[in-house]
C-alpha cells in the first residue's frame, strides 16, 4: 500500500479536505513521485465549512496542484434519514464516532480512482490521509478494507489495470504524519490547514478534532503553525 | 428448497432470477426508466415487502428517462422514489467518454480507448452501486436490485458477475453493514429479459411507461444505436414493442 511503484502514466489523484492529515499525504505524493503528474480532488458533501475548502485551495494552489472541487448530492442521500441528528443524539450513539460519516470513505476512494482513470492509461491511484488513530473509529480508515476496495476497483476496470490505493500514514498515529511534515520541512504549509469541526478559529476549541490536533502536536513534540501566526497577530 | 410459483420453473436455470429463500424486509431498485429495470421492478415486488427506487441524473440523463422512471414508481406503487443528481460527478470521470457529453452519437459506436468502449466511465457503475447502497442504508434496507444484464458485459467490466460480491464485501467492511446485490438479469439476453417481463407483468403493466431512445423521442426515433438494441430484443423475442405499437394509446409520462 505504501510507496509503491507505479507506472508514469498514472495521475495519482489525492484526497485534499483542507485538512492536516490530507496536507500530509499530498506531500508525500509529491514526493515519493516525483515525475507524476499529480492532481488534488475536493469533495463537497455538505458537511463541510466553506472554509475547509477554501482551505485546500490554498494549498494546493501554494504547492502547484491542478485541484478540482465536485459537489455530491451527499446531505440529500443519508442525511436526510440520518445524518442530521442533534447533538445529543450523537453523543448517546456509541456505535461509531460522532463524526462518522457513512459511506464517505468508500465514496471519496471510487470518486478518486475513477477521477485518476479518466486522467491516466492503464490504471488509477488515489492517495488519501488516513492515519491509525482512525481505525477504531471509522471501519472505512482500516488497511484491510483499504486494500479491499483496490482489489474491488481492479476488479471493476477488468482485471488487469493497474490500480492502488495509497495511504501513507495509514499504519501510524496523527503524529507520525506532522513528523513526516516536519522532517520534509513542509510543516509551514500546515497554518493553511482547517481541522475544526465547528467552523471555528480558537486555539482552546475543545472539538473532537481540534483535540486530535492539539495531542497530536503535542505527540510529535512541534508547534502548531495555525496557531504560531494568531499569537503573532495579538501580539503584533 | 420451497415450491417454486409457475414463473419461477420456467426461469430457475438462470442464476440470480429466482430466490431459493424468499428474503424480508425491502429492496432498493436502481431505476433508469429502461425496460431492465422495470422489469426489476416487477420482479423485486415479488420478493420483497416494500420497494425502494432510486434514479441517477447525470450529464447524458433526458428529461424522458427521468419521467419515465418517475412514472413506472407511480404505476409500480414503490414505497419511495429518489431523483438523485449526479452530474458533476459525470463531468469529472468524462473526460475519457463521449456519451456522457451527449448529442455525438457517432462516436458511442467505435472504439474508445483501449479496449473499453468510448461509453464506458470509468468507475461509474461502481458509483451507482455505492450511492445505491447509501440510500439503501438510509431506507433501512439491506436489498440493491441492479438491471445490469448479458448484453453489458461486452463493454462494461463492471457489470460483469465477478465484481458484486468483492464490492459487497468492501461494503460490509468499510461500513460494517450487510448488504446484497441482486442483479436478476444479469445471464439474461435481452430476447430473454422481454419473456421474463411478461411472465412478471412487468410487460403488461410498465413497459409502455418506459424509454429507451439516446435521442430523446418517443414514439422512439427507431435508428439510435439504443432503439436498434431495443428492437432487436422485441424481435428475437417475438413480442411487440408497446411503444411502437400502441400508436395514439401509448400513455403520456408524468411530468417532473
Amino acid at each position: 500500500m505504501n510507496s509503491v511503484r507505479i507506472p508514469e502514466s498514472i495521475t495519482p489523484v489525492v484526497l485534499v479536505s483542507g485538512g492536516l492529515d490530507s496536507l500530509a499525504a499530498l506531500v508525500w505524493t509529491l514526493n515519493t513521485y516525483p515525475n507524476h503528474r499529480v492532481h488534488a480532488l475536493t469533495v463537497d458533501y455538505g458537511q463541510t465549512h466553506a472554509v475547509e475548502i477554501e482551505s485546500a485551495k490554498t494549498i494546493c494552489e501554494k504547492l502547484g496542484i491542478p485541484h478540482r472541487t465536485i459537489a455530491l448530492p451527499y446531505t440529500s442521500l443519508v442525511n436526510r434519514n440520518l445524518g442530521i441528528r442533534s447533538e445529543v443524539e450523537q453523543w448517546e450513539d456509541t456505535t461509531w464516532s460522532t463524526s462518522f460519516v457513512p459511506f464517505r470513505n468508500i465514496l471519496l476512494l471510487t470518486l478518486g480512482l475513477g477521477y485518476s482513470y479518466s486522467l491516466s492509461v492503464g490504471g488509477a491511484a488515489v492517495a488519501f490521509g488516513g492515519h491509525r488513530d482512525d481505525h477504531s473509529a471509522f471501519p472505512d480508515c482500516r488497511p484491510a478494507f483499504l486494500t479491499h476496495l483496490e482489489s474491488t476497483f481492479r476488479i471493476s476496470l477488468g482485471g488487469n489495470m493497474e490500480v492502488h490505493v495509497l495511504a501513507p500514514f495509514v499504519l501510524v498515529e496523527k503524529a507520525g504524519a506532522i513528523h513526516y511534515l516536519a522532517a520534509v520541512d513542509a510543516l509551514d504549509l500546515a497554518k493553511y490547514t482547517h481541522t475544526c469541526y465547528l467552523g471555528i478559529r480558537d486555539p482552546k476549541c475543545d472539538c473532537e478534532s481540534c483535540v486530535g490536533r492539539r495531542l497530536a502536536f503535542e505527540r510529535a513534540g512541534v508547534r502548531d503553525p495555525l496557531w504560531e501566526e494568531v499569537s503573532d497577530e495579538t501580539i503584533g | 428448497m420451497r415450491r417454486l410459483d409457475d414463473w419461477e420453473v420456467r426461469w430457475h436455470k438462470y442464476p440470480g432470477v429466482v430466490l431459493p429463500e424468499i428474503p424480508r424486509g425491502s429492496a432498493v431498485v436502481v431505476l433508469s426508466g429502461g425496460q431492465d429495470t422495470a422489469t426489476c421492478v416487477m420482479w423485486a415486488k415479488r420478493y420483497f415487502r416494500k420497494v425502494y427506487a432510486v434514479t441517477f441524473k447525470y450529464g447524458q440523463t433526458l428529461d424522458l428517462e427521468l419521467r419515465a422512471a418517475k412514472t413506472i414508481a407511480r404505476i409500480g406503487e414503490l414505497a419511495g422514489h429518489e431523483i438523485i443528481d449526479i452530474s458533476e460527478v459525470s463531468r469529472l470521470l468524462s473526460r475519457t467518454t463521449s456519451l456522457v457529453r451527449a448529442s455525438n452519437l457517432d462516436i458511442a459506436w467505435q472504439g474508445g480507448r483501449g479496449v473499453l468502449p468510448t461509453t464506458f466511465v470509468p468507475g461509474r457503475n461502481l458509483l451507482f452501486l455505492v450511492l445505491g447502497a447509501m440510500y439503501a442504508y438510509s431506507v433501512d434496507s439491506h436489498h440493491l436490485v441492479i438491471g445490469v444484464n448479458f448484453a453489458d458485459w461486452v463493454g462494461y467490466p463492471d457489470c460483469r458477475p465477478d465484481v458484486f460480491p468483492p464490492l459487497e464485501e468492501s461494503l460490509r467492511q468499510g461500513m460494517e453493514w450487510e448488504v446484497k446485490i441482486h442483479a436478476p438479469l444479469l445471464y439474461l439476453d435481452k430476447a430473454r429479459i422481454n419473456w421474463l417481463a411478461d411472465d412478471l407483468q412487468a410487460y403488461q403493466i410498465l413497459y409502455p411507461y418506459t424509454h429507451t431512445c439516446y435521442r430523446g423521442e418517443r414514439p422512439p426515433c427507431g435508428t439510435c444505436p439504443a432503439c436498434i438494441t431495443r428492437e432487436w430484443g422485441f424481435k428475437l423475442s417475438g413480442l411487440p414493442d408497446p411503444l411502437t405499437t400502441m400508436g395514439d394509446q401509448l400513455p403520456e409520462l408524468d411530468p417532473l
